[in-house]
């Protein structure tokens, strides 16, 4: 499987580009920002549950559509705060019945850390997500370069947690170099 | 190799005098030359003979004496009789003297690298013959005298011919092993010419060595006169009886067992080093040719007296000297000559050298050496403003008649004042160090001389010579203005004081009464120039790695760097310093090499040849360049205090806006300032140095209060109870991206109970009860929106008011501005 070909139309703004990464203090603000781009803000009041600091009960998958209703990003929402910084996400994406490509991900956590914004990066650039069908791999790392290990020392074989979420996305372009 | 001197010093040998002789080709009016002194009569022709005066000395050994009479014997033709050994020459100069075979001889072999004339320490030779096979590396040679004073450097290529004549030449040093085509060997004239030849020598004169002390000039002449009586004299009357004095006084004090006068001695040794006439005159040479009828004062034989013609004759002279022994006597080395006319001088190739002349002015003080030598006593005059030239010149031979070089530098009047000649120096090759290229000699003369001003142009005048007193004026040198380097030293700054208000800073010098600028400043156009540090240039740093150092055709010393740096780093580095471990050196520019890789040269001063500058490895060491402390680009002019004739400032402050340093200032900083000097000519601009710098704080004024409608909208509340707040410009101006925005929040008390007086104005009480939000201040987006979150709200009931304030803010000083007060009513919106 490759990795997926940058296509310029596909690209996210620049000033995306332009803001700090995960661990800066200032990344909620990009949070912000990227719902303030998509125009969230203003649009007309959502429903109490569909905000975005409503909490869900239990972790949710969402689609972030921007001002001209394109899908822009991925919202992981989670009950909980959740250290983002542990959080290594995979992209597979098909229209095809096999998978393929694959997109690294950059994460935007909000700043009480129970929502993620996914971003998809192709060429190391924030791309829109095209429609198709998807296959996430998330990984929580128990052990992670300077953080506190989670895991007793002893129990070398649990280094991190992995789950995976398969789904389909209807909205968008298709994705075609 | 700006220095051919051995790193390792050969050491000084005190090797007893060898009586030598020297002879000349025939020499008649057809290639003297013009005479160095005026005189009508022509030269008469013949070989000129001179030997050394070594009897008086006492070093080491007892002095032999002065002595009585000097036999000249002189040799039939030899290439009758004797196999001429003629050297095949590529490198060197052609042969002064032919000598028979037999007195050359393989040199001793002391290393590899090294072969001596013999195995004793004070062995010498005369001259020298190398050959290289075609296949040797090329190899520097250097040539080393008995005593190590003076060197002759060579470089050879494979299959060169080496051959160079050279008084008590001892030693050829190879910088590596050669390939030899035989052992080098040496002509060895310490011979006696009926011992070692087999020949049998006439005399053909005997010169009293004595009658001229007691003898007037008008008939010691006839030493050297036409045959039809006229004299070929060109020294004075004076001079003679001077020479005569002190002559009678060394003879007298020789005789008489006691120490000979030491400056009477070196006197007459210097008459007869420097002028081949006095030699003659006073006995210590002879002319083997056209005489007056007669024997003369020294019984010359008229019959055997040499006429032109081919041929190779052996000359030896005898020393008579009477001991309490008896007679004893003593033989000079041997010569080889032939009466065939010798070639004329000829002017050399004057090259002046990088960087050509360069001026400074120097104070001087005069120093007396005083009664004792550790006491000197020092003028308590003041110290005079004298300017100096420094400038080097090569010169180039490949004539081997040209045996002096004779150089005076000179340079033109300026200001009301005159030029002070420096004199004339003459040197022989074997006098210093000299190279040898080819069959070109070249030599190097260095002055430090000093001429009426800046302006002044300088030039050398060049002659050659040789030791029989033939002289040739050559054209001088071009003259050439000195460039000036330029040291005076400004009156510093006292302080700097920025007024924020005004925007302008006042910059007050030194308050020294008694500084003057120096004369340089005063005459051309001098002024003290203000100087401020360009703000936010760094000065450039580069680290490359720099080759091994070589030396550049104008005596530079260059290496290759790489990375190549830009074309604009490479001006803005030029004049820096390129570091290689502790070596330093000033950069004098980069230049392409022949297949793109980049030059930096550099100026270094080796204290002696093959000293490494600094070592590599891998063919790489790690280097800095960094750019001048001096450099344009770190300093900007800000103005300019005009000197007074009489070296006095115009004033001694200036005040100027900030904004000739910087525009638009937009924040706070610090600036720097300095002095230095500038003067003018030919428009052309010096510079001394900058003076240290002073600092001077800029306290900007802080942004201005944001002025524009803002919409609150509260996002929601998180899991740890912030709620979250967005101000967005709501159809309006937006946000000045200048700065970031600072957000605060409280609730603040309700205050309309309270009677007008007692009320506080929000903005205060925002400053003492505002609590800061979740972030820093921030840049709004898009000049638009900006989001923040506070504990303070979440605890504000539904329905209650809340303040915020949002105020400017620099980030490059942190200043703050007053803010803009928006108070709104706080919604539940849950969480």
């Amino acid at each position: 499987m490759t990795p997926a070909v940058f296509a310029a139309r596909w690209a996210l703004p620049s000033w995306v580009r332009r803001e700090p990464n995960i661990g800066n203090s200032d990344v909620g603000l990009f949070f912000f920002r990227l719902f303030e781009w998509a125009g969230i803000f203003e649009a007309n009041p959502l429903a109490a549950d569909e905000r975005v600091f409503a909490r869900p009960a239990s972790a949710d998958l969402n689609l972030v559509m921007d001002s001209t209703r394109t899908p822009a990003a991925l919202l992981l929402r989670t009950a909980e705060p959740c250290d983002w910084r542990r959080v290594d996400i995979t992209v597979l994406h098909r229209m095809k019945p096999e998978f393929e490509r694959r997109f690294e991900t950059r994460l935007v956590p909000a700043p009480d850390g129970c929502a993620c914004v996914i971003l998809l990066l192709a060429d190391e650039i924030p791309v829109r997500v095209p429609r198709g069908e998807y296959a996430l791999r998330l990984r929580y790392k128990y052990r992670l370069d300077d953080l506190a290990s989670l895991v007793n020392s002893v129990d070398s074989n649990a280094t991190l947690d992995e789950c995976q979420i398969a789904l389909t996305q209807p909205m968008g372009g298709v994705w075609n170099v | 190799m700006s220095s051919f001197l051995p790193c390792h010093e050969p050491d000084r040998l005190a090797c007893p005098d060898v009586f030598r002789l020297r002879v000349s080709g025939w020499i008649d009016k057809s290639n003297f030359g013009d005479p160095r002194w005026p005189i009508n009569t022509p030269p008469p022709e013949g070989m000129r003979l001179r030997w050394n005066f070594p009897f008086l000395s006492a070093n080491p050994g007892p002095r032999i004496g002065y002595p009585l009479r000097f036999i000249v014997w002189r040799t039939g033709d030899l290439t009758k009789s004797k196999e001429i050994f003629h050297p095949e020459v590529k490198v060197g100069h052609a042969p002064r003297t032919l000598a028979p075979r037999k007195l050359w001889r393989e040199m001793h072999k002391r290393s590899d690298n090294r072969f001596d004339v013999g195995e004793e320490r004070c062995d010498s030779a005369d001259a020298v013959y190398v050959q290289l096979t075609s296949t040797s590396k090329p190899v520097q040679a250097t040539l080393l005298d008995a005593s190590g004073a003076k060197r002759v450097a060579v470089s050879l290529s494979p299959g060169d011919q080496f051959y160079f004549e050279m008084a008590e030449f001892k030693a050829i040093v190879f910088s590596e092993r050669p390939s030899l085509v035989n052992v080098p060997i040496c002509l060895d004239l310490r011979v006696n010419l009926k011992q070692s030849l087999d020949v049998v020598p006439s005399a053909i004169a005997v010169v009293d060595a004595r009658i001229w002390t007691h003898t007037k000039l008008t008939d010691i002449g006839q030493r050297l006169s036409t045959r039809d009586l006229q004299p070929f004299v060109t020294i004075g009357t004076d001079e003679w009886d001077d020479l005569r004095r002190r002559g009678a006084a060394v003879v007298q004090a020789t005789d008489a067992g006691t120490e000979p006068p030491d400056a009477d001695l070196k006197y007459l040794l210097l008459a007869a080093a420097t002028r081949w006439e006095a030699a003659v005159l006073m006995g210590w040479g002879f002319l083997d040719g056209e005489h007056p009828p007669g024997k003369g004062l020294d019984q010359i034989d008229g019959a055997a007296m040499m006429t032109r013609s081919p041929g190779i004759y052996g000359y030896q002279v005898e020393a008579q000297t009477h001991t309490p022994a008896g007679i004893v006597s003593t033989f000079s080395s041997a010569f080889f000559a032939s009466p065939d006319p010798m070639a004329g001088l000829s002017a050399p190739a004057v090259r002046l050298l990088a960087p050509g002349p360069i001026c400074e002015m120097q104070l001087s003080k005069k120093v007396d050496i005083g009664k004792l030598p550790d006491q000197p006593v020092i003028s308590k005059e003041d110290a005079r403003e004298a300017v100096y030239c420094n400038v080097g010149y090569e010169l180039d031979t490949d004539n081997a008649c040209n045996e002096v070089m004779f150089t005076s530098p000179w340079a033109l009047d300026s200001h009301g004042d005159t030029f002070k000649e420096v004199g004339e120096f003459g040197s022989s090759f074997g006098d210093r160090t000299a190279i040898v290229s080819g069959f070109k000699v070249v030599t190097r003369r260095d002055f430090n001389f000093e001429i009426p001003f800046v302006d002044s142009r300088v030039w050398l005048k060049v002659a050659v010579g040789d030791h029989w007193d033939r002289y040739l004026k050559c054209p001088p040198t071009d003259e050439e203005l000195p460039r000036l380097r330029y040291r005076g030293r400004a009156l510093p700054l006292d302080k700097a004081v920025c007024n924020g208000k005004d925007r302008t800073v006042t910059l007050d010098l030194l308050a020294d009464k008694t500084w003057k600028a120096d004369r340089i400043a005063r005459l051309l156009n001098g002024r003290i120039e203000l100087l401020s540090k360009t703000p936010g240039v760094e000065k450039k740093e580069l680290k490359v790695g720099s080759g091994p150092p070589f030396l550049m055709e104008d005596r530079s010393w260059g290496a290759i760097i790489d990375p190549v740096p830009s074309l604009s780093d490479q001006g803005i580095l030029t004049g820096g310093v390129l570091q290689v471990g502790r070596f330093t050196a000033r950069v004098i520019r980069f230049l392409p090499g022949s297949t793109g890789e980049v030059i930096c040269s550099f100026e270094a001063n080796p204290a002696c040849a093959g000293e490494r500058l600094y070592s590599v490895s891998d063919g790489r060491a790690d280097a800095i360049l960094s750019e001048s402390d001096d450099s344009e680009r770190l300093w900007k002019l800000v103005s300019e205090i005009k000197i007074f004739p009489d070296g006095t400032p115009e004033s001694r402050s200036r005040t100027v806006p900030i904004s000739s340093i910087l525009d638009p200032i937009i924040t706070s900083l610090t600036f720097r300032f300095a002095t230095r000097l500038a003067v003018s000519r030919d428009g052309r601009t010096d510079w001394g140095p900058i003076s240290a710098p002073v600092a001077a704080p800029y306290l900007h004024d802080p942004p201005e209060r944001p002025e524009l409608c803002l919409k609150i909208s509260q996002l929601g509340v998180d899991y740890y109870g912030r709620s979250m707040l967005r101000a967005a410009a709501d159809n309006c101006k937006e946000l000045d991206s200048r700065f970031r925005n600072a957000v605060v929040g409280a609730h603040l008390p309700d205050q309309s109970a309270l009677p007008e007086k007692d009320k506080v104005p929000p903005e205060r009480l925002l400053a003492q009860l505002g609590g800061k939000g979740l972030f820093g201040p921030q840049q709004a987006f898009r000049g638009k929106a900006l989001f923040e979150g506070f504990t303070a709200l979440e605890g504000t009931a539904d329905g209650e008011a809340f303040t915020i304030g949002v105020s400017n803010y620099r980030e490059s000083d942190n200043a703050e501005g007053p803010p803009l007060v928006v108070t709104f009513i706080a919604r539940d919106v849950g969480d």
